[in-house]
């Protein structure tokens, strides 16, 4: 993952993502595994909740949990990109890239040559 | 049963309606041609976050998962509940890979699983079991989308007999080949917009009106939990897992979670993206249907709180849903239920004829027999196959009884999660070595199709393929765990044991079409046509 020299300077100009920031928030993910594989936890009947056993209210629970929680990290380890929107903000247009080869652009009989030289 | 004339003309009117979304679908966004595989196969690259949370959504939640969940629900009881916490940690496992996925396939062009795998391990082998796996295990879900279908015109009454059976199912499945060679992935975003609204609409009418009119979720669970008790004990049911069952539930969950975004349809969704942001901020918004899916599990419960009794034979518990809506709902209302189902079927069918056309176009058919093709014939061929799918799973259901096409979507599961090594693993290292993949691959395939070929039904009335849930004593340790995964493990530890042994004996490895930075690319082109080859 960390394959890219870590010191190096992100450049701006390039279509590389800057490198995601706070890395250690990724270990927040683990928690719903953790919270819904492990069943001797939670399958019991109460307290219920609304009617709902326990079993069934603290699994929806945890889809809510879940979602928070991959929001939170999202929102954390999401690098603001400097001078411009948002990354889905609309048609933004971006700076041609510096993969002009590898690009959608790439007429046919290239991107043939580049798949033959890849098998 | 006799035909149900009011519910029949809502759901043949919404089924009207999405036959005109489906062909209009190819003007949306329109590309100056279709002539391309990443404009008919990905919708042209660029759906924002938005449309991907509608067709996702609607991609993954099947009408086979809203038909199936709840019937085993109805059957067993709390397994069948395994679909929540297997739909909660999905999200987290595709907020970790799919970004890179997306990068790498961006760079480099890839539309299919298949292609990265080629392109980083260099192997074309590889490549095509990978793709071949994928199609093997595609081909039985888009079949089962039928069963979907099938459920829904069955209590509405609408069955002849010989060929005027399936005629209703020949109809639906033939419109939605047309117009998904027509407009491609398009077709199925635009529809499923309409999916997704009338899905949320009816579960929210179902979740709140069926248990006003039953009593309360006290009382249905209470009622549930002892019609599921005076069940025979050999199914296991009951309302809450007891500790025999725990394994089964969390392998199941974890498994089925694993192999989910493996499945080519899935990673079509994904790639069709415009930007890997989006998939990371749709792993935190889709979970809103995994609430869903808990709310439609549900209903298998409601089923038996109502008296709902489902036939033994044909369709069986598969039934129950549609039987409890046409119970508790008038007749109009049904209608849009019944529709909201058989859309439900359509979304799905379509963008994994899709999915299983972009893999065998790219990954088998090319590499084998036309190294040069151009963008277009790439294309045209695609569209073909999409229409060739369709009819090989309209043949499955219509010539092997619905049991056998149940006993393959058992057996896709297990096969589609032992791709996973070459694709995630590939995304993150590439240490393994190909040809150690490839055996792994194997040994996980046919160890996965034993443990299911050996494994009877509950009841032992059914002696193979009788359930995913495989039966381990081990030295005194008893497991019972999801054949899938006990499968993966085994394949992990041959791929592991292989690379060792390939390493120390200096194979060649294969060259590496990619580097590092590929996988964190956030590179979105600029947003003209494809070029027309």
């Amino acid at each position: 993952m960390s394959s890219f020299d870590p010191a190096a300077p992100v450049d701006p100009a390039t279509h590389r993502a800057t490198r995601p920031v706070r890395r250690w928030a990724y270990v927040l993910l683990l928690a719903p595994f953790i919270g819904t594989l492990w069943v001797s936890t939670y399958a019991k009947h109460s307290p219920t909740l609304f009617g709902f056993p326990f079993f069934y209210w603290y699994q929806f629970a945890w889809v809510i949990a879940g979602a928070g929680i991959t929001t939170f990290v999202y929102l954390i380890t999401t690098p603001r990109r400097r001078g411009g929107p948002p990354p889905d903000d609309g048609d933004a247009t971006y700076p041609p890239g510096p993969y002009p080869g590898r690009s959608r652009q790439t007429a046919p009989g290239q991107a043939a040559t580049e798949r033959g030289q890849s098998r | 049963m006799n035909v149900d004339s009011v519910a029949l003309g809502v759901f043949a009117g919404l089924f009207a309606l999405v036959t005109v979304i489906g062909f209009a679908a190819v003007r949306w966004r329109r590309a100056e041609s279709l002539a391309h595989l990443d404009e008919w196969g990905l919708g042209g690259r660029r759906f924002g976050g938005f449309v991907t949370w509608f067709l996702l959504g609607g991609d993954l939640y099947t009408a086979y998962t809203f038909v199936a969940v709840p019937a085993l629900m109805y059957g067993v009881g709390a397994t069948g509940f395994f679909a929540v916490p297997y739909t909660i940690i999905v999200y987290p496992l595709v907020f970790l890979f799919a970004p890179r996925l997306w990068s790498v396939a961006h760079r480099h062009g890839y539309v299919t699983p298949a292609d990265f795998v080629r392109g980083r391990f260099g192997s074309p082998t590889l490549a095509t079991a990978v793709a071949i796996t994928g199609i093997v295990a595609t081909m039985p879900y888009i079949a089962l989308q039928l069963v979907g279908i099938e459920a829904v015109l069955q209590v509405m009454g609408v069955h002849g007999s010989g060929w005027a059976k399936d005629l209703p199912l020949i109809i639906a499945f033939a419109i939605l080949a047309a117009y998904t060679y027509t407009s491609g992935l398009r077709a199925p975003a635009l529809i499923a917009f309409v999916k997704d609204t009338l899905i949320y609409i009816v579960i929210l009418v179902a979740v709140i009106y069926i248990p006003i009119r039953l009593g309360g979720y006290g009382h249905i669970f209470d009622v549930a939990g002892q019609k599921l008790a005076a069940k025979p004990k050999a199914t296991g049911a009951s309302l809450i897992p007891g500790p025999k069952g725990y394994d089964a539930y969390w392998t199941l969950a974890l498994g089925s979670a694993m192999a989910l975004f493996m499945y080519p349809h899935a990673i079509t969704g994904v790639l069709a993206t415009k930007d890997r942001n989006v998939i990371r901020r749709n792993a935190a918004a889709l979970p809103a249907y995994s609430f869903l899916l808990g709310l439609i599990a549900l209903l298998g419960l409601m089923a038996l709180a109502a008296g709902v009794t489902a036939p033994k034979t044909g369709l069986g518990a598969n039934l129950a849903v549609p039987m409890l809506f046409q119970q508790m709902f008038p007749s109009w209302f049904a209608g849009v239920a019944f529709a909201a189902v058989a859309i439900g079927a359509l979304v799905p069918a379509a963008i994994m004829s899709i999915a299983a056309a972009n893999l065998f176009t790219r990954n088998i058919w090319r590499p084998l027999f036309d190294r040069d093709a151009t963008p277009a014939r790439e294309a045209q061929v695609a569209k073909l196959v999409s229409l060739l799918v369709k009819v090989g799973a309209l043949l499955i259901i219509i010539f092997l009884k619905v049991d056998y096409a149940l006993n393959f979507q058992l057996i896709g599961g297990i096969l589609i999660l032992q791709t996973l090594p070459a694709i995630v693993f590939g995304l993150y290292t590439r240490w393994f070595h190909r040809w150690a993949l490839l055996a792994g691959l194997i040994v996980g395939v046919v160890t996965g199709i034993w443990m299911a070929y050996v494994t009877p039904n509950a009841l032992k009335t059914q002696m193979h393929f009788g359930s995913s849930v495989y039966h381990w004593t081990f030295f005194g340790w008893d497991f019972k765990a999801y054949a899938a995964l006990i499968a993966f493990v085994l394949n992990v530890a041959v791929v592991v044991v292989g690379t060792l042994v390939l390493k120390s004996v200096r194979a060649p490895a294969g060259a590496d079409a990619t580097v590092a930075d590929d996988y964190e690319a956030v590179a979105v082109p600029a947003l003209d046509p494809a070029p027309v080859g």
